[in-house]
Formats: structure tokens, sequence, C-alpha cells
């Protein structure tokens, strides 16, 4: 049989054969193609979350959260069950307030269990310290504070000075300060 | 200035294409072609619109401006045209007339019949499509010595006939008669087709006018061949005919082709003839689909789509698999980050970090808070005591014995903390001086 077609159909033919190919292309290279790519990058994104979060990420942004982290929390020592983490960080706190030159009134005191952070899994201990000493020593006590790895912060601190001996700069030091718990 | 050009005549009838060129004579005809399987183009490609599927309509208007001449020319084609504007393509043509009027010549043609030959064209890429009566008459001039006056000019082509008027050396009217050469040449008896084609030159004739009707035809004749049945039959009907033989002094013929041959194609002949040397002012139809001079040059410099198109594919290919590599290889790299060391205990990093990031949320900066304090106050006051609670506003407590003091503590304050507040200011006698509590929100007290 001697199939006359012209131009026209010929352009129409073509422009279907191309439109089915692109629809077959789509469906069975394209489609399937970008499925994978999505889980790809879904998998790239969860171990980037997870190298986030556990410090490891390269990319700057974490590196500079990183670096913040680090500036604020210089040391930290994991914490332990309740009795020996109380110990240890009594402890730790009166050689703190000895080295800075305060005279404790008495020995670190134990004040009360804070709430319990249950994301964590950990509960917060407040201790508290008291003693006298000089202005200057209450500041070099504040600098060091934050090279205990026990401690979590200082919940308050409270200056009042010796109207007595204000010449002398001595001061009357109370802080409660904070540490975590298993 | 063009060397060589293809004309092809597609419509009406078989097709035909020569190919030409100048030359010092006058046109060299090159090759003859009656199948465009195996036809080359050349540098310049023209087609020929058959002039029976044209209307024609001479009329005559005031000597105006051209540009007020299209809009007039316009307004009366409309009241003349048997379609609506939007269905037609028409183009005119003004020649000097008598008393100040212009004679002007409009051929129109359906919008679909032009189209569809535009598109039978298409694979030839034709520069310019011509009308074949123009064709006729251009051969008739280059050819048969046809000059300025006003005659009608009848061509028995192939496959049909062309009976055109010429006026001024151009085309003015034409009409074809599907009768031609080949089919008078297959009768035998009756004499129909004969009959059809005497009836349409009679036909024509009395559309071109009294005056042309009396002068008679001048019939295009091949060398030999008197065309005898046709000049008597019309003879017999009192029509004059000249006939006219073709002067091919002005046309060289290459070793391929024969003088025989040239009368068979006359017409695409005459489009090589218009193409080579355009007046530009050529009746064209095909003006809004055939891009010339400065638009083919804009064409040329745009690439086709049979480049861009292979080279997107190829590119959108290359991004894909670049795409893909990346993704992996960043996947893989992290992968491998996390099992490079196999001390690394993911859930204790996690839980390590999870707390310093609790501890760094917990932290405040009290001796850079002490600091700003003792920058804010002024010389005389002397400071009693600074408490700090977590959660609760600052409070720092002091006296001075000049109570303007107070004021100035309370602003430089201001410019670093929140709600600052003095509280209970009180004279204390012993001490000749005024005792206050400044209290301030610290944006970094935290929650309690």
């Amino acid at each position: 049989m001697d199939l006359q077609i012209s131009t026209r159909d010929k352009r129409a033919l073509a422009i279907g054969g191309i439109g089915v190919l692109v629809m077959v292309l789509y469906a069975y290279v394209v489609n399937p193609w970008l499925a994978h790519q999505a889980a790809l990058q879904e998998r790239v994104e969860q171990q980037e979350q997870l190298l986030e979060r556990i410090g490891m990420s390269a990319s700057p942004k974490a590196k500079m959260a990183q670096m913040l982290l680090a500036k604020k929390v210089p040391t930290y020592t994991m914490p332990e069950e309740e009795d020996m983490q109380r110990l240890i960080f009594e402890r730790e706190f009166d050689k703190q307030l000895k080295k800075a030159g305060v005279k404790p009134k008495s020995m670190p005191q134990f004040i009360s269990q804070g709430k319990k952070i249950s994301q964590l899994g950990v509960k917060m201990l407040k201790i508290q310290g008291e003693g006298k000493c000089k202005f200057e020593q209450a500041l070099d006590l504040l600098a060091a504070m934050y090279e205990n790895p026990h401690l979590v912060s200082v919940e308050e601190f409270k200056l009042t000075c010796d109207e007595k001996k204000r010449n002398e700069r001595l001061v009357d030091v109370s802080l409660t300060v904070t540490t975590l718990t298993k | 200035m063009i060397k060589t050009i293809t004309a092809i005549t597609n419509g009406t009838g078989a097709f035909q294409a020569v190919q030409m060129r100048r030359c010092d004579s006058g046109y060299e005809l090159l090759s003859v072609h009656d199948e465009s399987s195996g036809l080359a183009l050349s540098e310049m490609t023209v087609g020929g619109f058959d002039s029976g599927r044209t209307a024609f309509y001479r009329i005559k208007v005031p000597s105006v401006k051209s540009e007020q001449m299209d809009n007039l020319v316009r307004m009366q084609a409309e009241a003349l045209l048997p379609l609506p504007m939007e269905q037609m393509e028409l183009n005119w043509r003004s020649r000097r007339f008598e008393e100040g009027k212009a004679e002007v010549t409009i051929a129109a043609a359906r919008l679909i019949q032009l189209e569809r030959y535009q598109r039978e064209m298409e694979r030839f890429r034709p520069q310019r499509i011509y009308l074949s009566g123009e064709a006729v008459v251009k051969v008739w001039r280059e050819l048969y010595g046809g000059g300025e006056e006003t005659s009608a000019v009848v061509y028995v082509g192939p496959q049909n006939t062309h009976i055109c008027l010429s006026a001024g050396g151009r085309l003015t009217h034409a009409v074809s008669s599907d009768v031609g050469r080949a089919e008078l040449e297959k009768e035998v008896a009756g004499e129909g087709s004969l009959q059809r084609l005497i009836q349409d030159i009679r036909h024509g004739l009395e559309l071109f006018g009294e005056e042309v009707n009396a002068k008679g035809i001048e019939l295009l004749c091949e060398e030999g061949d008197s065309m005898s049945p046709v000049v008597e039959r019309l003879d017999r009907m009192g029509v004059e005919v000249r006939q006219m033989q073709a002067d091919m002094g002005k046309l060289k013929l290459s070793d391929s082709v024969s003088v025989s041959q040239v009368y068979w194609y006359l017409v695409p002949i005459g489009l090589g003839m218009m193409g080579l040397k355009e007046n530009g002012d050529e009746l064209d139809l095909f003006g809004r689909w055939l891009e010339t001079g400065e638009k083919d040059e804009k064409k040329r410099r745009v690439p086709s789509l049979k480049v861009t198109g292979p080279l997107a594919a190829v590119m959108l290919v290359v991004f894909f698999v670049i795409y893909g590599t990346i993704a992996t290889a960043r996947l893989t790299q992290k992968e491998k980050l996390l099992q490079t060391d196999p001390n690394i205990n993911v859930r204790e990093l996690e839980y390590e970090q999870a707390i310093k990031r609790y501890i760094a949320l917990q932290r405040v900066d009290l001796l850079e808070l002490l600091q700003t304090i003792t920058e804010c106050g002024p010389k005389d006051v002397m400071m009693d005591g600074f408490h700090y609670q977590k959660g609760q506003p600052v409070s720092v407590t002091a006296h001075t014995k000049n109570q303007d003091r107070i004021f100035d503590f309370r602003e430089a304050l201001q410019k670093h903390f929140s709600t600052v507040r003095v509280q209970n200011p009180t004279f204390d006698k012993a001490k000749k001086a005024t005792k206050f509590t400044l209290t301030f929100e610290y944006k970094k007290t935290g929650k309690r």
C-alpha cells in the first residue's frame, strides 16, 4: 500500500513521537532517578544532622557553633551517680573557693535537688558556699568557676560589702552553683 | 550578489525546477529537473505560486503618498474581496496613470491556500515565492521581446495555461486554465480540452477589458511549433493571435539542457530571472512567512534547534550524572567519617554534645556583668552589694552623697540593660548619704 504522508502529518507524527519519548523517559528514567536522588539527599541530610549532633560536621556553620560551645563549656565531665557526683563536685568547689582565697564560713552545702531534665535523663543538684574575701578575689573566683569540669552554672551570686572593712575591700560572698547527676 | 539560483514550481501540475545564474549575455540555464529528489539547492531558492489561485483586482485611486495609499487600497480591497480580510492575504502594486490617478493591481489569495503552499515548499527553504503569472510576464519580456505596452500574454504550459495581462511591463491581471500542453497532445478526438482552453482564453480576455480583447493575444510558442490548432480556433472566433518565438540569445544553455526543454520550463525560468534580477516591487503574498534580509541574518545568528536540542540534552545528562555523583560522594564521605574510628560511640557522643549544649544555655558571664556595672557607676557612688539570681532581676545596692549621681548611674545602666529601676532611695543620717538599690533585667539571667 502506498501511504502518502504530508509534511504536516510528518511534523505531527514527529512531535507526537517526541512527546511519547519524553513521557517514557520521564516514567522510566527521570522519575526513578529523581526518587533515588531524593532518598540519597535525605540520607545525606540525616548523616549531616548526626555529624552536627556529635560535633563532627565539617560545615562552616557547624564549626562555628562548635567553637562557641567550646568557649562556653571548655571542659566537662559526664555526670556520675548522685552520691559520687556530690562528693566529687563539693570537693572541687571547695578547692576552687580556697584557691581563689575565699575564707569559707562553712563547708559547701547541698541545698536542694533541682528539677529533673527529662530529655537528658539527669537531675540537677544545687550546692551553696559562703565566705569572706577581697573584691578582687571574688572576681578571680568567678573567672575560674567554669574550669570546674562538674559545674553546670552559677545559680545565685551575692556580694555584700563589709562596711567596717571597706578600705580593705572585704566582701561577703555567697554562691549557689549547680551540677548534674544521673 | 547572488551567483546561482534554484527556481521551483510545485503547485498545480508537476514539479519543475531549474538552476540558473547570470552571465554576460543575460542568463545561463544550468540544469532542469522534473523531480525533487537529487535536487541540490543553490545559495538562493525561489518558488512560484500559481496565479490561477490568486484573485486580481485593478482599481484606480488618487495619487497620494505611499503610506496613505496602503490604507486607501486596503479599504477598497475590503469591499472587493470575496472573503473577510482576516482570511485573505493581499499585496498591491501601483503604476502611474492619467489625470493624477494611479492604477493599482491588487493580488489576493486565501490564507489557508498560501499556508498550505508555504508548508509544501518549506523543505526547499525558499527565500522568496513569486506569482507564476509574474514569471510568465518576465520571460515574455526577457526572451520574447515583450515591452511596456498593454498585452495579453498566453503560455500553454505542460499542465496548465497562463493567461496574463501585462501593462507597463508588469503583471496586472492573470487567470489560468487547467488545460495544458500534455492534455492537448494526448487528445485524439473530441477536442473537448481545446474547446475548454479556448473558452478560458476568451474569458480571460473579457476580464482584461475591451481594449485588450480587441488587440488579441501574444502566444508564447516553442521553436518550430506554431500551435496551429489553438491559433486556428482562436482566429475563427475573431481573436487575433501573435505567435511569439523566443530569442535564445539572452539565455545561454549548459550542455545538459536542450533548446526543446526551455519551452517546458518557462515558468521556473521566469522565476529564476526574477530572483536573479529582483526589482523589489514584485507582488509578494508570502512576506509574513518568509524571512528575508535582516531577518535572515538574525536567523542565521540564532543556532538552530537541531544544534541546540542535542546539546541541551547532552548537558542535561551531564548535569544529572554530576549531580548524582556529588550526592553519592557526599554521602560516602559522611559515612566514612563515622566509620573511620571504631571507638566512636555515636550515641555517647550525641548525649555528650546534648549535655554540653544544655550547659552552655545555662551559663552566664557574671564577670562581664560585674565589669559593666563597675564601669557604669559614677566615681562618688559607693557600691554596697550585688545580687544575681537566675530568673530574677539583678540588684545593685549603693550609696552616694550626691543624689544626681543616682540618675547618672541609672542612665549609664540603661545603655546596657532593660527595665532599670531605683528601689527604696532613703537618706542615711549617719552616713549623710542616700542609700538606694538599682534593679534591672539582665538578658542572660536564664530560666529558673
